[in-house]
């Protein structure tokens, strides 16, 4: 049987297009703006440039729940648009949202960030928490002389800040990260075990012959569609919480870490050294 | 004079049967139980008759012929059912051995480069992985939901199931426990005809999502999203 390729509808475009204006997008003006405003003295500018990425992460977000509304299973399985780098990183059509925690905690447990004195246990979290709140964070970046750089270490007094972003650790920080992950642990076995009830609902209709295949399918990709949704909502809620509980500093490095992860993964260079890859799997 | 013939004839038919199962049937017969006791006692009857007649040894030699015909063709019979038994059970061992086989660690991705393979074959259409696949092939609670409805749903496949209730049971347990080794349950919990139905209407149904995914997918084009999604991006630029 001869089935006609359906051209896109007028307004409208390849999600797989989209995507790929989105990674250039970050990769030629969102990242570049981050990283210079990241070195500058201003953390209201930096400010702003971290809620622009974090837009920019919404905004896809936005868009993929149009797609899988489209075609669910494409978006399941993104064969054109996500390369053999991508594809094991992806957990019901985009990211898992472990990696966005597990990139936090490598900074939070990276020897070079650990704390020089480690808080004492004992010392009231609230106290600790007033010490190293977000906002303050911020007001003691204007009192970068106490620090001793300096007059005409200028480049060193501008990155001092983020050199030690994740030196300064609230126990507000490290708890709610506990509860975001918390959180997942209960999310994602209980989105995995809906698609799998999806699929057995689908199996049990076309082996019993209850309804044809393509009925069986069509109410299958209605309940995918709020999964990858819900999925979906997911991501950028736990994105939005990192953002929120971590300084300026702290919330830019993470976005730079997850826009240069998203970016890298689709680097023509590493694609070829990864296909040319001999080391085998154990 | 009559009764009496009948009485002996009777006697006589109940008589031969030892020496028909004597006979050099090498126990296939007992395959055939059911049918052995409707056809017997006409067959004795006959016997009884020959043996009644003037000549004895003209008759015991015709009711020999053809009783050794019936034999002959009983025990072709009995062959050409066992030897379609043979080749069923040999197709069974086949089709398992091939998903064996398929599921084996030798074709499991030995590159790093061939994991996305694995998760996502270029062959399979999308909408055949979302409606079937876990990491790539059959989820294999699957498998044994669809021996579960077609046990429920197929006449002769619940029909034919001895203890329809003991293999539900076995099945619950086993997609609750079960892993990987899907393919050589359905041998170990199904009886030959069973398991050689289900692995039929297995691949029918594979065949037949596999199909209607391929048309879905020609059909219904590359995933779209309307042009005016995402251009805030570009405005979102002009801040800096």
């Amino acid at each position: 049987m001869h089935v006609d390729r359906k051209k896109p509808p007028a307004a409208h475009r390849p999600f797989s297009d989209y995507y790929s204006d989105w990674i250039t997008t970050m990769k030629t003006t969102h990242l570049p703006n981050l990283r210079l405003h990241m070195s500058s003295a201003s953390p209201s500018l930096l400010s702003a440039h971290v809620e622009i990425i974090h837009h920019h992460f919404n905004s896809y977000y936005h868009t993929l729940d149009l797609a899988v509304s489209g075609d669910v299973s494409q978006i399941l399985f993104p064969s054109g648009q996500r390369n053999a780098v991508e594809l094991p990183f992806l957990w019901l059509g985009d990211l898992h949202p472990y990696v966005f925690t597990n990139l936090l905690r490598s900074y939070l447990h990276d020897p070079e960030n650990e704390p020089e004195n480690d808080p004492d246990p004992d010392r009231d979290p609230e106290y600790e928490d007033n010490q190293y709140d977000h906002q303050e964070h911020q007001e003691h970046e204007e009192d970068d002389e106490e620090i001793e750089v300096g007059e005409s270490c200028e480049f060193l007094k501008k990155q001092w800040p983020l050199m030690n972003a994740w030196k300064i650790q609230s126990r507000k920080l490290t708890t709610r990260i506990d509860q975001i992950e918390r959180g997942l642990r209960l999310m994602v076995p209980a989105l995995m075990n809906r698609v799998r009830k999806a699929q057995a609902g689908f199996v049990q209709k076309v082996g019993s012959g209850e309804v044809t295949p393509a009925m069986a399918a069509a109410e299958m990709e209605e309940e995918m569609v709020g999964i990858v949704m819900d999925a979906n909502r997911l991501r950028k809620d736990v994105i939005s919480e990192i953002v929120s509980v971590t300084s300026v500093y702290q919330a830019a490095l993470f976005l730079e870490g997850l826009a240069q992860f998203l970016v890298g993964i689709r680097d023509g260079k590493l694609l070829q050294e990864f296909k040319k890859c001999k080391s085998l799997i154990r | 004079m009559t009764d009496k013939k009948l009485k002996n004839g009777k006697k006589a038919s109940y008589r031969s049967k030892p020496c028909v199962l004597n006979h050099d049937d090498r126990g296939k017969a007992l395959l055939d139980d059911e049918d052995e006791s409707e056809e017997m006692p006409m067959k004795h009857i006959r016997c009884f008759a020959l043996h009644q007649q003037d000549s004895p040894k003209s008759g015991e030699s015709s009711s020999w012929r053809s009783y050794r015909q019936w034999r002959q063709e009983r025990y072709n019979k009995s062959a050409r059912l066992e030897k379609q038994l043979k080749v069923l059970e040999d197709q069974i061992d086949k089709q398992v051995k091939r998903f064996k086989t398929q599921y084996s660690r030798a074709l499991n991705p030995t590159r790093p480069k061939d994991v996305a393979k694995l998760l996502a074959p270029s062959s399979t259409p999308p909408l055949e992985l979302a409606t079937l696949s876990w990491l790539g092939d059959w989820r294999p609670s699957s498998i044994l939901g669809l021996l579960s409805s077609l046990t429920k749903s197929s006449p002769t496949l619940a029909s034919s199931l001895t203890h329809a209730g003991a293999t539900e049971k076995a099945i619950s347990q086993l997609i609750h426990d079960l892993r990987i080794e899907e393919a050589t349950v359905v041998k170990k919990i199904l009886c030959q005809s069973d398991a050689a139905e289900f692995l039929v209407a297995f691949s029918g149904i594979q065949e037949t999502v596999h199909q209607f995914s391929r048309d879905y997918k020609l059909r219904k084009g590359p995933v779209c999203v309307p042009l005016t999604s995402g251009s805030e991006n570009v405005g979102a630029d002009s801040a800096t």
